[in-house]
This record gives C-alpha cells, structure tokens and sequence, in this order.
C-alpha cells in the first residue's frame, strides 16, 4: 500500500511538475501540425513559433519564456493522438495554439476536454474545429467560409446562374449542404446545379462542358489550388469564360501567375485581411515579422500568428501563476474581446458549448484578363445570423 | 446532352486508348503486363514541371521529361530482361507493380506530395460540334491514339522489325538463336512505351486532377481497356479505351452517377475476368 502511494505520489508530481513549475520555468505550448505524410502546411505553426521567439526576446511573460512544441501527426490518427497526449501529458502543455492538422480535432477535441485544456489552432480545417466548447480557431474554416462567398456572390457580386463543383472526403458533404442551404434559405438563391466529387476525381472537362451546357457564368470550386487550374485550364481549352469563386488556397501570387486569361473574373473571399498589399495597414505587423523571421506570407502564416497573437494577449490578462487551469479559466471566462485589425469580427473565446469567433471575409479578386489580386471594397463581409 | 458527354469523354478516352495500346503491345511482345506504364509518364510529367520550376524553357522540359520516362521505363525493362528472362508472365508483371509504388514514393520525395500546377503545353479549340468545343488537347490525343494503334500494326504486320518482335514473343529461344538482338529490340520498345506515355500525360495533366497518385492510377481504366481487348487485338484496345472514357464523360452529365463513374473502370474489369471464365468449369478455372 505505502508503495503503491509512493508511485502514484511519484507519478502526480512527474505530471504536474512541468505544468507547476516554479515561476521562472518556461510555459510549455503545444501543437499539432501535418508536416509529412500526404498533405503538408507547416506555414502556420511556423508563424506562431515566430510570434512567440519575438515574445520571448523582449522578456517573455515576467521574465518566463515560452516553449513552443511543433508537433507531427502525419495526418494519421494514431499519431495525432501520441502527439497530444505527448505534448499535453508528458511535456506539460498548458495550451495548444498554432495547429494545422486535418485530425487533431476530430481525433484529440474529447481529450481536451477531458484533459480541461484549450485548444486554438492556426486554422480549423474541419467541423470538429467549431463543434467543441475547448476549441476556437480564429478562421472561419470551409463550411462558413463558403457560406459567406455565396452570400456576397448573390448579395454583393449580384453573380447568377452558379455551378458548383464541391470536392469533399470523410463526412464534409452534409455540413457544405448545410451551409448552401441557409444561404438559399435566406436569399432564394440556387445552384443551377452541384455535384460533390472525391479530390482524386480524374478529368474537368465534362464539368467545364456540363456547366456550359446549362448556361452557367460561374463556377464554385472549393479544391486546392492545382486543381482550380486544372478546372480553368479546362474552361480555357473549351472555349468557355466563366467567372470562378474559389477558396482561400487559391490565394496566392504563384495561383495568379499561373491561371489562365480566359476568364470573366476569380473571386476568393480571404478570412483574414487580405495579404498581397504589403503596403496595407492591417496586416503591417504580422508583414515585418513573418518576413523578419523568414516565414511564408501566406493565410495559414495569418492564422498562426493570429492565435499566438491572442494567447499571448490572454496570457497577460491572467493574475498569478500561469498553469494549464489559469489559462483555460481565463480563455473560459473571456468577455472582453481582443481586436486584430487582420481580422473583421473579434475573438471570443467564453464558456459557449461550440465555437466560431470569425464571422467575417475580406473579398479579393483577380479582374478579366489579369493575373494580380486585387481588394474589393473597404469593408469586411459579415456572414448574416442563423434565423 | 450524350453526344455532348461522350465527346467530352473524349480526351480522357485517348489517354486510356494510347495507354491500351501500349499494354496490350508489351503483353503481346514482351509478355509483361506493364502496371507501372502510366507511372512512368507521371514521373517524366513531373520531372519536366520540375525542369520549368528551376528556370528551363518548355521546350528543354518537354525533352527532358520525355527523356527521363523513356530511360526508366527502359531500366524497368532491363530489370526484367536481365533477371526474369525464363519467369512467367505473373512475375514480370509483379515486378512493374513493384516500379509503380518505388515511382509514387520517389515522386512524393522528390517532388512533394500536393498536385502540381502543369502549364498547358497544348492550348486552345480545334472546331465545334453542337455546342461541344473540340479542345486541341481532345483533338490531339486522338489522332495520337488512332496514329499509334495505326503505326503499331503496320509495323508488326508489315516490317522486318515487326516480323523479328512477333518472333521473340512467339519463340524466345530459336529468335535468340537465330541471331536476332532480341535485348536491343525488347528494350526498345520499353523506351518507346516510356516516352509516348510521358508525352501523352503532358497533354492531359494541366486539365484534370494532377496528384501523383491519380496520374499513376491511369493505368487502372487502361488496363480494362486492354482487358476488353484479350491483351490480343489493338483495335479494341483502342475502342476500348476510347469506349471508357467516352462513357465516364456521359455520366459526368448526371447529377448522382459519381460514385457509377470513379467505380466504372474497375466494374468493366471485374465483369470482363468473369466473362474470360465463362467457359471454365469451376475445377480447372482453380
């Protein structure tokens, strides 16, 4: 019995020491980004890794320095697990910021809870980012996104006659049908029509064809950047000018070098402040330190930065000893908001039971015949309320 | 609206067709059903996007990518030449599954494992049917297909060269005997095969889904194309593959048939295995 004590005395105090240390150990922060295996964006914890060693050069918190762990899942879910309970049982975590993975969501959201930790990742990639009361990445992440690009589509670009091409894997189909829906629901806007095919689909052109066929003048594409191309290049050998509404990924000079000129327009809405004007006001400072630390400008940089940026700002709200406890009671009990000019709606995190703070998107767009992106407007877009 | 799908099927088929065609003409010749043909071509593709990304002119990478497919495809053969010359079809077939996951794997290192962004080498339309654009790219990959399957039988028809390759897949040993090269000439049409399909797949990628993965996968229609052919025929590899693709672009048209479309290939191959055992008794078909 006295040993049995013993151990689970030894093992409490193995637990809790890096998380108890003393005052000036280092506040151990993890994350868990897809940096090998089939996909890789390792943009974002990379952004927030540069966010923290700026933090930490001019003192840190009280002079407490922040360890930052950058951690692998494969985009496998036996490693994204390994990895959290690595870095939050282990390594002593007091919170995750910065991820980029397709799993740690879905595989690691329970745990979280369970574990009383929260969870702000660089950029929610799936439905699970916005479905747990530990977890608030600061995109809007696919679903809404895409929402809001029909939307201003319909609202804004007053676009008509839209065909829709919808990649999709796992169970992404019912929350992009979801978000259509409230869209029609709440503009009596429709597609002409909308096929959800598998990623590795092999050939456009029947769609490009079919589209044209049915008087489309646009075509939604939420698929990677490559693929956008194969679609207009596809477009572009049929003849066929569309006007495109594509997805953030999409976003990109080397996108925009790329694309063919037979178009009537490409339009993307950015979910953070638009990033091809480094001249702009508000993505100034994010600009000079990603480029001081030699991190890609692009939106997954945006939203590492912007999550280290809000951690660090809770941080110095929090009296006390910073612990895995104070960290998620103050992230728990935020009313406050913090304001980011990179962003249009501010960030909450609170006690709510699921959340997505960022409801806003800045449209940008590639005119006729051009190969720049271009800001629409002054203003951000807001997603209209549900009801 | 079938007219339309099916002449939208087009390309795709000509890739399957040309692909077709080289299959059945290296089981034919070579007795080796050659799995890793369409990786071969991704592998040349890639490596030519590669040649442009570091500041090659298209037309060095077009050469160069075609170069590159044409000597792996040939270090392919030389493998089974030099090591599997007496070993049944299964095993020189096993061999090039073997080349086609080492290309995949060394393309997802070399290369990276997201699409490539391919610029168009063929651009443009060629003519209207209806209201269906003929791309250049649809145009050209069918008289390319036509062109090869033309060329393939004229040559093993009415060639010496024809005459000695038809000698080295009938009798080995004796053509061996009598003198003819029958490496030089093996080899060659392993090069040939490698450098064809690299091309075609230059064609094809800017316009269609152009991961690593789903360009090696090609060979998986052109196999049941040259399935309906028997391995045999190289018109029907050619209607075959033409036929695939032409009927994945009519369900392209209708809304729900995905699933029908992506599965269609491996269908057509199941049925076609069981057609060819129709007239086994179930005894001797184990």
């Amino acid at each position: 019995m006295k040993k049995l004590s013993l151990i689970t005395g030894a093992a409490a105090l193995a637990i809790a020491g890096p998380a108890y240390a003393q005052s000036d150990a280092p506040i151990v922060v993890g994350s868990i980004n897809a940096l090998s295996g089939p996909v890789v964006y390792d943009d974002a914890s990379k952004a927030a890794k540069a966010v923290f060693d700026a933090f930490n050069e001019n003192g840190g918190h009280n002079g407490r320095m922040i360890e930052y762990l950058i951690m692998d899942d494969r985009t496998d879910p036996a490693t994204s697990s390994s990895s959290a309970r690595d870095a939050v049982d282990n390594q002593g975590a007091v919170a995750m910021v910065g991820s980029m993975s397709f799993l740690d969501c879905a595989v690691n959201g329970a745990y979280y809870i369970d574990k009383g930790i929260v969870a702000i990742p660089g950029l929610g990639a799936d439905t699970f980012c916005y479905t747990n009361a530990n977890i608030a990445p600061p995109n809007m992440g696919p679903y809404l996104a895409s929402e809001l690009t029909m939307q201003i589509a319909t609202e804004e670009l007053g676009l008509d006659k839209i065909c829709a091409v919808v990649g999709v894997g796992g169970g992404a189909e019912a929350a992009y049908r979801e978000g259509f829906a409230k869209w029609t629901e709440r503009t009596g806007a429709d597609f002409e029509w909308i096929e959800f095919i598998p990623y590795s689909a092999p050939d456009f052109t029947p769609y490009v064809i079919r589209a044209k066929e049915a008087g489309c003048e646009t075509i939604y594409f939420n698929g990677p950047d490559e693929l956008a191309l194969s679609m207009m290049n596809a477009a572009s050998a049929q003849d066929a000018a569309f006007s495109y509404l594509l997805f953030v990924p999409a976003y990109t000079e080397a996108f925009a070098n790329a694309s063919p000129s037979g178009h009537n327009g490409v339009y993307i809405v950015s979910e953070f402040a638009p990033y091809t004007d480094p001249t702009a006001e508000a993505t100034a400072d994010w600009y000079t330190l990603m480029q001081e630390k030699g991190v890609p400008i692009t939106a997954f940089s945006q939203g590492g930065y912007l999550s280290a940026t809000y951690f660090i700002e809770m941080l110095g709200r929090i009296d006390g000893e910073i612990t895995r406890e104070s960290v998620t009671q103050a992230f728990k009990t935020q009313t406050d908001p913090i304001e980011n000019p990179m962003v249009g709606a501010p960030y909450v995190f609170g006690d709510a039971e699921m959340h997505s703070p960022n409801r806003a998107g800045w449209l940008v767009k590639m005119a006729p015949g051009s190969s720049q992106w271009e800001s629409v407007g002054e203003n951000w877009s807001v997603l209209a309320d549900e009801g | 609206m079938l007219l339309q799908g099916a002449l939208s099927g087009l390309a795709l088929g000509g890739v399957y067709a040309i692909m077709a065609v080289s299959l059945v003409l290296m089981a034919r010749l070579i007795r080796v059903i050659n799995f890793a043909v369409a990786a071969v071509g991704m592998f040349g593709a890639y490596a030519a996007q590669a040649v442009v990304q570091v500041g090659g002119g298209g037309i060095t990478a077009l050469i160069c990518g075609a170069l590159i497919g044409a000597v792996i495809s040939l270090l392919i053969g030389l493998i089974i030449t030099t090591w599997l010359a007496e070993a049944d079809v299964g095993a020189r077939s096993a061999t090039t599954v073997g080349a086609l996951l080492l290309l995949l794997s060394l393309s997802f290192v070399l290369f990276g494992t997201a699409p490539m962004a391919f610029r168009p080498i063929v651009t443009g339309s060629a003519f209207t049917i209806g209201s269906v654009v003929i791309s250049n790219i649809t145009l050209t990959l069918l008289v390319s297909a036509l062109l090869i399957a033309a060329a393939a039988k004229a040559v093993l028809t009415f060639t010496m060269i024809g005459t000695q390759l038809r000698a080295i897949s009938d009798r080995p040993i004796t053509a061996e005997l009598l003198g003819l090269n029958v490496a030089a000439l093996t080899l060659s049409v392993w090069a040939l095969s490698g450098l064809i399909v690299t091309l075609v797949i230059m064609v094809v990628a800017p316009v269609q889904t152009s991961d690593a993965s789903s360009l090696a996968l090609l060979v998986i229609p052109a196999t049941a194309a040259a399935l309906f052919a028997q391995f045999q025929r190289l018109d029907l590899a050619l209607i075959g593959g033409l036929g695939l693709g032409t009927m994945q672009g009519i369900l392209a048209q209708m809304s729900g048939t995905q699933v029908l479309r992506d599965w269609l290939p491996l269908l057509l191959i199941l049925c076609l295995l069981l057609w060819a055992q129709r007239r086994e008794t179930w005894d001797e078909a184990r």
